[in-house]
């Protein structure tokens, strides 16, 4: 018995899937959601063997929602038209099923997700984390004490790693987030995020001055500068 | 700049033009002539003022503006008229103060046709010479004007054509209709025949420069009743119209967009139930001109920041604006509060198309 969860936030559209599985005995639907933050629940109360997603949805992207899992589960995207959703086939996903999708490429889908499971085969990365949305330019999704934020990045100071994780330093306060410095600078505009250290990006709306080993942001707040970090910020601001 | 440096040129030279041709004119009096000396000096002079005032008047007041409103044959009449009066001035002048010199007054009475002739000509010169450079100014914007508009044209283009194809829609639209072809076939045929409808108005749009608000209004509801079977458990709709106006021309693919713009952050912008109110009416400014007023509101969730989609698709709909109206100013937008969901706002937008119940073609060749 496969486990999954279908997200997506057109009823009709999970009505039809949940149709098309009915040949599949072997696959059991333990939930249906019509949005990120309930799929987001849902699988951690499940974990689910895969799911099925929908990228366009409600508040959050399908997309965003993986981003909060600490460990994504095997994804097949289902979606009309994306062209960031192909780009998630390629990296991660096990299929990638274009609406409206035929039995056929359903069942294609599904011998794939069966071999997967089946073999065991722990692919799942945390690893959804190099996709370049709209959104992801725009805003940050994270997760603070079981409750969704979205944070538009134009209010972000700066950003600073801590391990496997990133600060995402505000005004009042920071939030912790599943990721790597390289994903944030190549996601978030290059004109507005600089990377001043190894260890920062600092959004450059916010500068206030420049010191020889230190970058001084609204509200006195005090980033480390490092040598090519010191130029790159140089080049920028000529 | 260049324009400029070109008019300070011009004024140069006629000066020059005219004090050689007062020179010549002095030499021809005493030298040809044999008159006064004093005598001469006072018709060089008198003539010397009369022709400077005019040409200060020609290019300070009649240049920029006057030179367009007659065309050049009044232009001709007007300066033979300035020319005869100018003569008849200075022959009085002549007479007045110069009549000891009666040999020189008759011999002005009988040369008061050339005199007139040789002001008329050089009026005629110097006007023409003004002509032709504001022309080339003219011709310069307007050259500049028309590069823009065209470039401003295929930006719309593009937007009518991402507008029409909307893949999303179309494709979610046919997924929704798979899923009814099982589940009630009646409500599928009637889908189809929805998107059908809607895809062939879209097409019709395409060919008109306007269209009735009775045929907008009509899409409009089609796409409501399509989106309605997608996210029927969620989205709902209300609109107020001023009946009197269904009849009234409004561009195509003006409204419409408003409508996707509204749909899309409404239901991606919250979780709950959404309901999206449209008004169109009819406003009178303070200066008299009329405009129908189309507005569009939906909630949104205070705590979803959007992608900056919204300002896209609400420009694309200024800059066409701009370009059937040439102004800025016809498309509002406003944030308010909900009464009782202290985390929901309210984003509405106004749009107003200037409108002329007798005459509502504007331009057929926009």
């Amino acid at each position: 018995m496969i486990r999954a969860i279908i997200i997506d936030d057109e009823p009709l559209a999970c009505a039809l899937l949940q149709e098309m599985l009915a040949a599949y005995p072997q696959i059991k639907i333990e939930a249906v959601c019509h949005d990120g933050i309930d799929g987001l629940k849902q699988i951690q109360a499940i974990q689910p063997d895969f799911i099925f997603l929908d990228i366009q949805m409600p508040k959050i992207t399908g997309i965003e929602m993986l981003e909060l899992l600490p460990q994504a589960p095997k994804v097949i995207f289902t979606t009309a038209y994306d062209e960031y959703a192909i780009k998630a086939f390629e990296m991660n996903a096990v299929d990638y099923l274009l609406k409206p999708y035929s039995a056929q490429r359903l069942q294609v889908a599904i011998e794939k997700i069966q071999k997967e499971v089946q073999q065991q085969t722990n692919t799942a990365s945390p690893a959804f984390s190099n996709l370049h949305t709209a959104e992801s330019a725009a805003r940050i999704v994270v997760k603070e004490n079981q409750v969704i934020k979205i944070i538009p990045t134009a209010d972000v100071l700066y950003i600073e790693a801590a391990s496997d994780y990133v600060k995402i330093f505000t005004k009042d306060k920071y939030y912790l987030k599943h990721g790597t410095m390289q994903h944030f600078e190549t996601v978030l505009a290059p004109k507005q995020f600089i990377r001043v250290h190894r260890s920062y990006l600092v959004n450059s709306n916010f500068i206030s001055r420049l010191e020889s080993s230190c970058v001084i942001l609204q509200g006195e707040k005090v980033v480390p500068v490092s040598k090519s970090g010191y130029s790159n910020l140089k080049s920028f601001l000529q | 700049m260049s324009s400029s440096k070109h008019k300070i040129n011009i004024s140069v030279y006629t000066n020059i033009f005219l004090l050689v041709y007062l020179i010549l004119h002095f030499v021809v009096l005493y030298v040809a002539y044999d008159f006064n000396v004093w005598t001469c000096l006072f018709d060089t002079i008198a003539t010397g003022l009369v022709l400077f005032l005019l040409l200060y008047v020609l290019r300070s007041y009649v240049s920029s503006y006057f030179i367009h409103v007659f065309e050049i044959s009044k232009w001709i009449l007007i300066h033979l008229i300035v020319a005869v009066a100018v003569v008849w001035v200075l022959q009085s002048a002549f007479e007045s103060y110069l009549a000891k010199d009666v040999e020189f007054v008759n011999w002005a009475h009988q040369m008061m046709y050339l005199r007139a002739l040789i002001i008329w000509l050089l009026l005629s010169y110097f006007s023409s010479l003004q002509y032709l450079t504001t022309d080339q100014d003219k011709e310069k914007e307007e050259a500049l004007r028309t590069q823009h508009n065209e470039q401003m044209m295929k930006e719309a283009e593009l937007f009518k054509l991402r507008q029409q194809i909307n893949p999303h829609f179309l494709f979610n639209t046919l997924n929704s209709i798979n899923a009814l072809v099982g589940q009630s076939p009646e409500r599928a045929r009637n889908m189809i025949q929805q998107l059908s409808a809607y895809f062939r108005n879209t097409l019709k749009k395409e060919e008109q420069h306007w269209i009735s608000l009775e045929e907008e209004l009509q899409d409009i509801r089609l796409y409501f009743e399509i989106e309605k079977v997608r996210f029927g458990h969620r989205l709902s709709f209300q609109e107020h119209i001023d009946t009197d106006l269904l009849e009234a021309k409004v561009p195509p693919f003006l409204l419409q967009p408003l409508v996707e713009n509204a749909i899309k952050y409404g239901l991606y912008g919250t979780i709950g139930q959404i309901k999206i109110e449209y008004n169109l009416s009819q406003n009178t400014s303070d200066r008299g001109n009329r405009y129908l007023i189309f507005s569009i509101s939906n909630p949104f969730d205070q705590g979803t920041p959007q992608v900056s989609g919204t300002g896209f698709g609400l420009k694309s709909i200024q800059r066409r604006l701009y370009l059937l109206f040439g102004r800025n100013d016809l498309l509002m937008t406003q944030v308010s509060d909900i009464p009782d969901e202290p985390e929901m706002k309210l984003f509405t937008a106004f749009i107003s198309i200037p409108y002329n119940p007798t005459t509502p073609k504007i331009s057929e060749h926009d």
